[in-house]
């Protein structure tokens, strides 16, 4: 009878096979990596973007002008620090003067939105292009956004970039852009800091 | 004891291929299948791209003409720029298209060159030519801030140039065409304009058009109809004199006799959609039309009424 060959790979062998394995999967491990970060920022600037979009119709559909002038509008609180994560939600109605109202608040009032636990990440800074948080953005009824805030009365420049990041990875940045009737989406140059939108 | 492998085949036919050969076998065809798969996700990453960069565009298409139909609708006029002064980024000429908001504020819409737009807007707009509004910003209550100056809100990228300057007044990539009501005294095109109609032709080779309609009204400020008004359908001021401009108060219709002046142009506006009325266009003439509020039943009268302006429509009673 003919024995069949037993003989197998050397240590050697399977270490550098081993090694060329660990190579290429560390190559892919990063770009999954980076991928998965990229998901989580796009995710979390999209959550923005559409909470904003969602403000600014609820302006323009429920916020009718009436004769007397008296006028609504929809006010949105954008919050972050180090203690709290990215969150966005209707400004407190307590904080609005009598005039106008701040329809965001409305029944069917816009829920709270936490940007962190949106995008599935697991750390998110927030960051805009002047001021500090908390950051008011109110939408007028006729879909604008004002040049002054309603909570607070202080003016507002526009236009107002907010920059969505991971702090492990700052050179990744998402730039979302609010203008008087623009909002706008994109990435973030790492090397002179300018934002590159879509819809060129 | 007889060999398994023996019972079926001869040990030749039993020589299959190396290791060797199947990993080059594996490899060559690993190589062919990553490059297929490559080129198919290139161009499939391409296509959604593209797709995406579209659906934007149109998005901001939209807003922006969603603007311009808004702020027309508030305003008592639309008119042209006259094309003159140089500070292209402050001033409401040399444009297209402007829209008066009130008798202090206006509002106009021009297309510049990105070189032109102030330094935090440059790196997010290309060209060639971008859309940009200029006016007073808003107040959180929705009404135009007349104290604040003009400033250039850049709305849509991506116009089409085909002028040596986006700011020239005969630029192709955004035009409005303008319309107002025919006076009866002399049949001409008499201020205010009250339509407009407005194409974009974007670098892409796509274009939009629209049309938009302000208020006739001079002195309408933007929000109130009834500014500067008798209520019961009294003669509005505005600055004007061809036209009277008579303004209903809603509740107030029944039994009144409006009469216009036989020397001016009667304008009479009504504050529902024309579905709202009942008019029997047969017999409504310049003489005597009768207007009926179909939900009350109140009927008024009017007398020497050129136009009958309702917010989606006008009718000319005969003469």
């Amino acid at each position: 009878m003919k024995l069949l060959s037993r003989q197998g790979f050397t240590l050697f062998e399977l270490m550098i096979t081993v090694a060329v394995i660990a190579i290429f999967s560390s190559i892919g491990l990063r770009n999954t990596y980076t991928f998965l970060q990229e998901q989580k920022l796009r995710q979390a600037s999209n959550e923005l973007l559409s909470y904003l979009l969602t403000a600014r119709a609820k302006a323009l559909r429920e916020a009718n002008v009436s004769e007397s002038g008296t006028a609504k509008a929809c006010e949105v609180k954008i919050e972050s620090s180090d203690t709290i994560p990215p969150t966005i939600s209707p400004s407190p109605d307590s904080e609005v003067p009598g005039v106008a109202a701040n329809v965001c608040n409305d029944s069917p009032s816009l829920p709270e939105l936490n940007l962190l636990a949106a995008s599935g990440g697991s750390n998110l800074t927030l960051t805009a292009s002047e001021g500090s948080s908390p950051f008011f953005i109110t939408f007028t009824r006729m879909g604008t956004v004002a040049s002054s805030n309603l909570s607070n009365s202080q003016s507002v420049t526009l236009p107002r970039t907010f920059y969505l990041s991971n702090p492990s990875a700052t050179d990744l940045q998402r730039c979302v852009m609010v203008d008087l009737n623009t909002l706008r989406i994109g990435w973030r140059n790492s090397a002179d800091e300018a934002c590159t939108y879509n819809g060129h | 004891m007889k060999s398994f492998y023996s019972t079926t085949r001869s040990s030749a036919a039993q020589q299959g291929h190396t290791l060797v050969e199947l990993l080059v076998a594996i490899s060559l065809g690993s190589v062919v299948l990553a490059f297929l798969g490559g080129v198919l996700l290139v161009s499939e990453m391409r296509v959604s791209a593209r797709i995406q960069r579209n659906l934007d565009a149109k998005d901001a298409a939209n807003r922006a003409i969603d603007l311009i139909r808004r702020e027309a609708n508030f305003s008592s006029r639309i008119d042209y720029g006259d094309g003159s002064g140089t500070d292209s980024l402050k001033k409401c000429d040399n444009t297209p298209l402007i829209l008066n908001q009130n008798t202090t504020s206006e509002i106009c819409y021009k297309t510049v060159a990105p070189s032109q737009l102030q330094d935090k807007y440059k790196s997010a707009f290309e060209g060639p030519c971008v859309l940009v509004r200029l006016g007073p910003p808003y107040k959180p209550n929705g009404d135009i801030d007349g104290s604040s100056g003009n400033a250039p809100s850049p709305l849509l990228d991506g116009v089409s140039n085909t002028s040596d300057d986006c700011a020239s007044h005969d630029n192709q990539g955004f035009t409005a065409k303008l319309a107002s009501l025919k006076t009866r005294t002399d049949d001409v095109l008499a201020p205010p304009n009250r339509f407009a109609n407005i194409t974009f032709n974007m670098a892409s080779g796509k274009s939009y058009s629209f049309s938009t309609r302000a208020s006739s009204n001079l002195s309408y400020d933007g929000r109130d109809l009834f500014r500067n008004c008798n209520k019961e359908f009294g003669l509005c001021s505005g600055p004007d004199s061809a036209i009277n401009h008579y303004l209903p108060e809603n509740d107030m219709m029944k039994n009144k006799n409006p009469i216009g002046s036989e020397s001016k142009d009667n304008f009479f506006y009504f504050k529902y959609p024309y579905s709202n009325y009942e008019i029997n266009t047969g017999t409504c003439a310049y003489a005597s039309c009768s207007v009926t509020v179909k939900k009350r039943g109140d009927t008024l009268k009017l007398e020497r009424a050129d136009v009958l302006i309702f917010p989606d429509k006008e009718i000319r009673p005969t003469r």
